[in-house]
């Protein structure tokens, strides 16, 4: 069932041990936008974005808490686990920082998300390391890669002293989230085959093409100048569609495609062509 | 340990929908309900696994969009032979309450999808 997104927070002792573990939030500079000097079309499109950012972290939440598991399951090294889990309270304060985003720009826009179907799938009778294999690819080396090597560009754009402060914070965490899969891959790459490199390079290129929307999406390639002004919402954290689909293709090739195939995770020049075309 | 029945003092929303009829909001999404001021349901998205960016919606049109279910996180254990196909259901949507005249869907060419940073092109403007 789809319910309408929104959060609670409970304050008291959960705030109090949260914010022990992540004490730099309230640093930032908070009550400092405002809105009415800024294009309300533009306003509006930059709150809708925070409040999808808010739902895409939430959902981070839930990936990373199953790369978690997966990686308990294939006795990752314990370390390993430890700096995995120390990524969900990164991912909860993201949340956090995307959603008063969104009340700074006046609220959250109306969302509807199915907790049900939240997570994507996996394929059933994969071994433990297998699961683990595909899930570190998915959402480290794939999903973190492009949304951090994207943002970088947008916070580079972002004039407003807070969603810089917001970028800047969430940036510095997903570096962290990005060398994971790394890592893992340096840990696990002993144990697999060929046949399992091939089966991660479909994987691979699945994940990709269910980005391609991103840069070959009618919204993505119209030369139709927005309803908004650019320079407001590139202010409160956002590029146009113009300058957001290039950078989304350069991200995949050089933040994903290139450095998997240094490990033999690839896919065909073929396929390449196919996906960046 | 104490356990009490509620907690001392009511939980407040982090975040809380507002529905405003700014200029913004009232670009139709593909397939917006005319039910204003409620969030509705259709058309598919593309967001992230997870991490620092909003959703796109995907061309329903478009080759590449049945491919929307694999973008979405975590874990759904699904049949290997008997795979349902790539729902248009992606989780969440990117449809707006407002101003919509009801009859638009995800095929739509009034409206083109939204763009990453939330953009809707209108190929009339």
């Amino acid at each position: 069932m789809k319910v309408p997104f929104e959060l609670e927070w409970m304050g008291g002792a959960a705030e109090h041990h949260f914010r022990k573990a992540r004490p730099r939030t309230e640093e930032l500079p908070w009550g400092t936008v405002d809105p009415s000097q800024y294009d309300p079309a533009a306003v509006d499109r930059a709150r809708s974005s925070w409040t999808e950012v808010a739902i895409n972290e939430y959902r981070a939440v839930a990936s990373f808490s199953e790369v978690l598991r997966a990686l308990v399951d294939a006795k990752a090294p314990l370390d390993l686990l430890g700096m995995t889990s120390d990524f969900l309270a990164d991912e909860c304060a993201h949340v956090e920082l995307a959603s008063r985003m969104a009340m700074e720009l006046g609220g959250a826009a109306p969302r509807l998300v199915d907790f049900d179907r939240f997570t994507g799938p996996l394929r059933r009778g994969l071994t433990a390391s297998q699961r683990a294999n595909e899930l570190v690819l998915r959402v480290s080396c794939i999903s973190e890669a492009f949304s951090g090597g994207t943002a970088t560009v947008s916070y580079e754009a972002t004039s407003h002293p807070l969603p810089r402060a917001v970028y800047g914070s969430i940036l510095r965490d997903e570096a962290h989230h990005r060398r994971l899969g790394g890592l893992y891959f340096e840990w696990a790459l002993a144990r697999i085959d060929e046949a399992e490199l091939r089966r991660l390079g479909q994987v691979l290129l699945a994940s990709l093409r269910g980005l391609t929307p991103f840069w070959k999406s009618r919204a993505a390639t119209s030369p139709a100048a927005p309803a908004w002004s650019e320079a407001d919402l590139g202010a409160l954290g956002w590029l146009g569609p113009a300058q957001f689909a290039p950078v989304a293709k350069d991200v995949v090739v050089r933040d994903i495609l290139d450095p998997l195939a240094t490990i033999g995770i690839a896919i065909t020049a073929d396929e390449r062509a196919e996906l960046l075309t | 340990m104490l356990y009490r029945k509620a907690p001392p003092g009511p939980p407040r929303l982090l975040l809380r929908i507002v529905a405003t009829a700014g200029a913004g909001a009232l670009l139709g999404f593909t397939g917006c309900s005319s039910d204003s001021g409620s969030p509705v349901d259709s058309g598919s998205a593309v967001g992230p696994e997870g991490g620092l960016l909003p959703n796109v919606a995907s061309d329903a049109s478009d080759d590449s969009a049945p491919v929307v279910f694999s973008s979405s996180g975590g874990i759904m254990i699904r049949p290997d032979d008997d795979a349902s196909p790539p729902d248009a259901e992606a989780g969440l949507d990117v449809s707006s309450p407002d101003a919509f005249d009801g009859s638009g869907d995800a095929t739509d060419d009034a409206t083109a999808p939204c763009h990453p940073c939330g953009v809707v092109v209108r190929p009339d403007q």
